[in-house]
């Protein structure tokens, strides 16, 4: 939500107010569920309190589960996302610019896309067992349709007087690659690279829940499993935060980046 | 016209598909004309008379129906830098800075940077732009937009400049400034030069030598010499200028369909 | 270029998978619950048929998909509304919904276990959960888009808060509301797959998952290939039209 630094005309006192209504918002829910507890009257295991997720957290920092658990979930995400993007942009351009490689792959990709990535996880665990390596193709099979449609959209959408303009000037097929429909598709290619980032991180919690021994994923369904449910809770919250982590400091800041440099001029330039 | 044409176009005919329709369109049919070696020629028409796809026929990006299409006495094949087209729409690069899109040619031709960007700063200064040349196209006016594409176009030292209506889309204030302009980066660069416009007042103003064109599909109704001297063509010396006055109401007689 | 030959380039992979798939058991010795041979797959497909086991399955899913489907989005349009034409509301749930969208559908399952058992009760909650937060984003943007001099017009010919939603809100974001309902589909099926996964006792995900356990690798490519046809079916026939039908009448042309 950027509604704060999208709006610096509002008085200092409504600045001020809106944040501290969402933090609010926060605190009021926490609150109540800390209060509702001893109404409710339940298990620990069934309805733990936010006390009793705090020192979950805390066991599990301690034990030094959390960090490990952190580190093979990310190193997970980070490889499958690469993997997925890379052949994602590659076909995407492919098909953009060869016909021929259009007849050939559309309908396969079609129908592969129609089967959603989480299908493919009972398979994936019979050719390649649980862990890492299913895990790494299931992620890279869900970041790779985004970004394929996404570069096809791109690659589609150059404005042809672009491309005449750099043909009048001498440029071969290569060169017309490199320096007009690559930079053209970038704003592209970071939509799809978000919106595939979104879907891998979903599915890297699902896949280690289904298939991995360690990792966020791995830890919620963990302590459900074993009535921890404090536990299940600090690997969602954790989970989400993480998400917002990469979100935040990641994915947006690229994406303003090339929408400043890239997206607002595009549009400027074919408004006129 | 005694010594051999630069381009010299016979029975030409070009077609194009309306996308939206579907349909195949005749935009010009048995269309001749020759373009001399170093003259500057205008070609003007009514709206829909394939002024413009003319341009994109000899640029390269269409294909003749019938008829020859021939530069230096060899037919035109595909798009090439021997033949520069500055286009309506500017064209730059979005994602180039002002210098790196006037020199994007002379990369395209394998030169190192130094010496492009030597080559793109000079083009630059003649164009007026050397202030910008570290900018955005984005943060260019329309007109300094447009005078940066002559000059990307310029410095790629084509052997034809094709102009499709390149003032169109600016105002009308910089669009009197540009054409003077460009009468005086023509005197320092002697390309041969086709001009294609909607404003009669603007080829005048402009050309050695203005065609007219029917209406569509086009062919060429007219040719009118302006024997105006170069040292002239400014708009304050122009305005009230009855020679100039009397070629603009003749040719703007022959486009609205009168002989003259 | 004949019909036959632009599509002959596009029906290779198929050909080639197929052809693959029938000379792989004859011509090398692997275990063949690592790819079963085609006619086992479908021998399995006609025997699922037959016994009505299959169709159960899918019945189940269904029934789930609807109710987490009507339950979602029941709450997230109103809610939606509330949001975007509020500011206190606006300003007091953002932060904690932005929070809670974080933390994907499916991480919920296992909590969702807890409290609702193994079964229907999960599986619902999940589809649910995930419809409800793809709908309302949608819902917010399309009430938001609508431009503030249709407000101004509305209120100046005397239109109240309730005709403000009635005659402006509601029809001016259905577009974007009806859009959002596919897009809330597509996750939820996703969500309904991989929640009978961890914690179905029936349906597709429940049958594909159950069969890893026992190798029977025939009955995962069954799975694989209803989940494929069930979902092109259920997009064609619901949300293609519903969408063509909104969007044409208001004028609207998607880019």
């Amino acid at each position: 939500m950027s509604t704060v630094l999208a709006a610096p005309s509002l008085p200092l006192s409504r600045r001020l107010a809106r944040p501290a209504k969402g933090a609010l918002g926060l605190v009021l829910f926490l609150a109540l569920w800390q209060a509702s507890v001893p109404l409710v009257g339940l298990e620990a295991y069934f309805y733990p309190a936010p006390a009793d997720v705090w020192r979950a957290f805390l066991d599990l920092v301690a034990k030094g589960i959390l960090p490990v658990y952190l580190i093979d979930s990310i190193g997970r995400y980070a490889s499958g996302v690469a993997i997925g993007t890379v052949l994602g942009i590659a076909c995407g351009l492919a098909i953009g610019i060869s016909r021929l490689a259009d007849r050939t792959l559309s309908p396969t990709i079609n129908f592969l896309f129609a089967i959603v990535e989480v299908a493919w996880i009972p398979i994936f665990v019979i050719w390649f067992g649980y862990g890492f390596k299913t895990i790494l193709i299931a992620l890279t099979y869900v970041v790779f349709f985004p970004m394929l449609y996404n570069t096809l959209v791109g690659v589609r959408t150059v404005p042809q007087v672009f491309v005449n303009a750099a043909l009048s000037l001498g440029a071969t097929r290569l060169q017309l690659l490199r320096e007009v429909i690559l930079p053209s598709v970038l704003p592209n290619i970071i939509t799809g690279f978000r919106v595939g980032a979104g879907f891998a991180f979903r599915g890297l919690i699902f896949a280690e829940i289904v298939a991995a021994k360690s990792g966020i994923g791995y830890l919620i369904f963990e302590g459900a499993a074993n009535h921890q449910t404090a536990r299940t809770i600090v690997g969602m919250i954790v989970m989400g935060l993480l998400w917002l982590g990469i979100d935040n400091l990641y994915l947006k800041p690229i994406e303003r980046m090339t929408i400043e440099r890239w997206g607002s001029v595009t549009t400027a330039e074919r408004r006129e | 016209m005694s010594a051999a044409p630069k381009i010299a176009i016979r029975d030409l005919r070009l077609e194009y598909v309306d996308e939206e329709r579907g349909q195949r369109h005749v935009a010009v049919d048995a269309l001749s004309l020759d373009v001399a070696e170093k003259e500057f020629l205008a070609v003007v028409g009514p709206s829909g008379c394939g002024k413009s796809t003319l341009i994109s026929a000899i640029a390269g990006f269409l294909k003749p129906r019938a008829g020859t299409l021939e530069m230096d006495g060899r037919p035109i094949g595909k798009p090439g830098a021997d033949r520069g087209v500055v286009f309506q729409e500017y064209a730059l690069l979005p994602w180039k800075r002002v210098i790196d899109n006037v020199a994007l040619g002379l990369k395209f031709k394998g030169m190192a940077k130094a010496e492009r960007h030597a080559i793109a700063r000079r083009f630059l200064e003649i164009t007026g732009l050397a202030a910008a040349a570290e900018k955005f196209p984005h943060e260019l006016s329309g007109g300094m937009k447009q005078r940066a594409a002559v000059a990307r176009t310029l410095a790629n030292a084509p052997e034809i400049m094709l102009m499709d209506e390149p003032f169109a889309a600016v105002d009308a204030q910089t669009r009197l400034t540009l054409q003077e302009e460009l009468v005086r980066i023509w005197e320092t660069s002697r390309v041969t030069v086709l001009f294609v416009t909607h404003s009669v007042e603007e080829a005048v103003f402009l050309a050695d030598r203005v065609v007219v064109l029917t209406p569509g599909p086009g062919r060429v109704k007219a040719s009118v010499p302006i024997p105006i001297a170069r040292s002239r063509r400014s708009w304050a010396t122009l305005n009230a200028d009855p020679e100039f006055g009397a070629l603009r109401d003749r040719v703007l007689t022959l486009v609205r369909g009168g002989d003259a | 270029m004949t019909r036959l030959a632009r599509h002959l380039p596009g029906l290779l992979p198929f050909a080639a998978a197929i052809a693959f798939w029938l000379v792989l058991p004859q011509a090398i010795d692997y275990p063949t619950y690592m790819l079963p041979p085609l006619g086992q797959v479908l021998d399995r497909i006609g025997e699922s048929v037959m016994d009505g086991s299959l169709a159960l399955h899918v019945r189940d899913s269904l029934w789930r998909l609807a109710l987490g489907f009507a339950i979602g989005n029941g709450i997230a349009i109103p809610l939606g509304v509330a949001i975007a034409m509020n500011r206190h509301v606006s300003d007091l749930l953002r932060p904690l919904l932005t929070f809670l969208q974080s933390i994907a559908g499916i991480a919920w399952v296992p909590l969702a276990i807890i409290w609702f058992g193994i079964g229907m009760g999960s599986v619902v909650f999940v589809i649910a959960n995930t419809i409800f937060f793809a709908s309302i984003h949608n819902t917010v943007t399309g009430v938001q888009s609508i431009p503030n001099t249709l407000h101004r017009a509305v209120r100046s010919h005397g239109g109240s808060g309730v005709q403000v939603l009635t005659e402006l809100v509601l029809p001016g974001a259905l577009v974007q509301i009806i859009l959002g309902l596919r897009t809330s589909m597509a996750y939820g099926w996703r969500a309904l797959v991989a929640g009978e996964m961890i914690a179905g006792t029936s349906g597709l995900g429940y049958m594909t998952i159950e069969a890893v356990q026992w190798y029977k690798t025939e009955t995962i490519l069954m799975g694989m290939i209803v989940i494929g046809l069930l979902w092109l079916a259920l997009d064609r026939i619901l949300f293609v039209p519903l969408e063509n039908a909104t969007i044409k009448r208001w004028g609207m042309i998607r880019a």
